[in-house]
């Protein structure tokens, strides 16, 4: 097994401002100059990142009462709607939702960003009235200092890698991977590759369920394991999957972010989301650790799926390394076919060093997971059908 | 002074030598970026136009005289710095290459002399961070 470290030694040299930390970008080329052995014994740290669209993305948030008070049960925030099922002054507000009077072009991602920046932001409720509360409406304007608590719940986030997007067909269309061109005129991706978290780690090692991470500028939590995480998927002979596999449901305070960190998208066309900058430091405990860390773009592969075919299941049309997406373009079926990304690599690598930065002053050590992700499992479908006769 | 211009044929004039008396009459450097001929030998051409202000506004004169529909494309697009995040999306329409993602920093690069005008990246900006 080789050369082996604890979380208590690697956080012992973090508090001495000692850790050797690199990004797993610059993991590379040390793996490829020192050798494994070598590498595993030097670097304590390796950080990963990723800034792209994760419409899985949401926040809590707690207003604190009027008075008389209100128990909100239809509520809107700059216009968008905002979930009312919850105890009397908490809500959720998911970013895809969109504006009732703008459309798509302002949405929950939109409010979560103009509260990060300090904005004031209308909020518009509605209630039944009861004894206890008995306000039925109520409109005020908050900030995001004046919240009891406001935090980013992100049920799915920071995909294990995912499908590229193109377009078979002969008229152009308008999806959350941009808009692809006819007759394959374009492709996109969206991951970070080589400096993906769970590209880095796709054995959950060191990812779980309590992992400690930067997510858009603020210490944050892997709160669970994602929705739709499908840890069995195939993978290769790197333990890489060779598509969208394993996510993480991601938690931090909203206001200890950075508008630097996390930005609302909106994709012509199609609707609201949210980019997502997420960190996460890879304790490098074995040789093992070290091997993953150190994968190349050259060495990790995606499919190019086929977004006109308007099914669930869409065509897969060969598989296709990152160096190749990353260089511009690709040749498929004799023809060159310009790529582009949606992920941020500028941003992506700003995160990579920020999260190096804070580790190498001492300021973020290393939490264990508490739990560690299954490897086995996989996703069911929704099966449309006539109601089971259940017992009365 | 460098500009952008379509040029849209009638069918009838397709056979003018329009670029070479560009060339030989006004004294413009030309850059052909698409041409074409449909059925009915109406004709467009793009072209880059490069030469002095006084001989691109003759050249104006010409192509009007001669019944040319001229389309001078000056709106190029401005990029937003502080709204831009570098994801790269609006490289996927820019069928041009004056929308790039730099190889050494992965900054969004926009080279202005490539760009023809056709606007496809402002809707495809997932951040609005780009305008005419």
């Amino acid at each position: 097994m080789g050369f082996e470290k604890t979380y208590d030694e690697i956080n012992q040299k973090i508090k001495e401002g000692n850790a050797v930390v690199v990004t797993a970008e610059e993991v590379i080329d040390i793996v490829k100059e020192k050798g494994i052995a070598e590498a595993t014994k030097e670097i304590d740290v390796v950080t990963t990142a990723t800034f792209g669209p994760m419409c899985s993305s949401g926040a809590f948030m707690n207003f604190g009462h009027a008075d008389p008070p209100i128990r909100i049960s239809k509520i809107f925030l700059n216009d968008v709607e905002a979930y009312g099922g919850l105890a009397a002054v908490d809500t959720y507000i998911g970013a895809t939702a969109e504006s009732e009077s703008e459309g798509y072009s302002y949405g929950g991602a939109h409010v979560i960003c103009d509260l990060i920046s300090g904005k004031e932001i209308e909020l518009r409720a509605y209630s039944k009235g009861t004894d206890c509360y008995p306000r039925k409406e109520i409109k005020t304007y908050v900030r995001l200092k004046d919240l009891n608590e406001a935090y980013l719940f992100n049920p799915r986030n920071a995909y294990q890698n995912y499908a590229a997007a193109i377009n078979g067909s002969d008229k152009n269309i308008k999806t959350y991977m941009g808009t692809l061109l006819a007759n394959k005129g374009n492709i996109t991706y969206c991951t970070s590759g080589e400096l993906s978290p769970l590209l880095n780690d796709p054995n959950y090692r060191t990812i779980g369920m309590g992992t400690k991470i930067f997510l858009c500028g603020a210490e944050g939590y892997v709160a669970w394991n994602g929705t739709q995480f499908n840890s069995s998927s195939k993978r290769d002979e790197n333990d890489i999957p060779y598509s969208n596999s394993g996510t993480l449901a991601l938690i931090g305070n909203l206001k200890e972010m950075s508008p630097e960190y996390i930005s609302p998208a909106v994709f012509d066309g199609y609707g609201v989301s949210m980019f997502v900058g997420v960190g996460i430091p890879i304790p490098i405990l074995d040789e093992d650790i070290m091997k993953h860390v150190a994968i190349e773009n050259k060495d990790i592969y995606t499919n190019i799926i086929d977004y006109s075919v308007q099914k669930n299941d869409k065509p897969s049309l060969g598989l296709v390394s990152y160096r190749d997406l990353r260089s511009g373009s690709i040749e498929l079926d004799g023809k060159i076919i310009k790529t582009a990304p949606i992920t941020s690599m500028k941003k992506s690598r700003k995160i990579a060093n920020e999260l190096k930065k804070w580790i190498q002053d001492g300021n973020f050590t290393l939490q264990e997971p508490i739990k560690k992700f299954s490897l086995n499992e996989s996703l069911t479908g929704l099966e449309i059908r006539e109601a089971e006769k259940d017992e009365k | 002074m460098k500009s952008k211009v379509l040029l849209n044929f009638p069918g009838e004039i397709t056979n003018t030598p329009i670029a070479y008396d560009l060339v030989k009459k006004f004294d413009l450097k030309i850059n052909i970026l698409r041409a074409s001929i449909e059925y009915n030998m109406k004709g467009s051409l793009l072209l880059d136009l490069e030469g002095t202000s006084d001989n691109i506004e003759r050249a104006k004169k010409y192509l009007k005289k001669e019944g040319i529909i001229a389309d001078f494309i000056n709106p190029i697009i401005k990029v937003n710095e502080s709204k831009c995040v570098d994801c790269g999306l609006c490289t996927s329409v820019c069928a041009s290459g004056a929308l790039t993602i730099s190889e050494s920093d992965t900054s969004l690069l926009f080279t202005k002399e490539k760009c023809v005008g056709c606007n496809l990246c402002i809707n495809v900006c997932p951040t609005k961070a780009i305008s005419v």
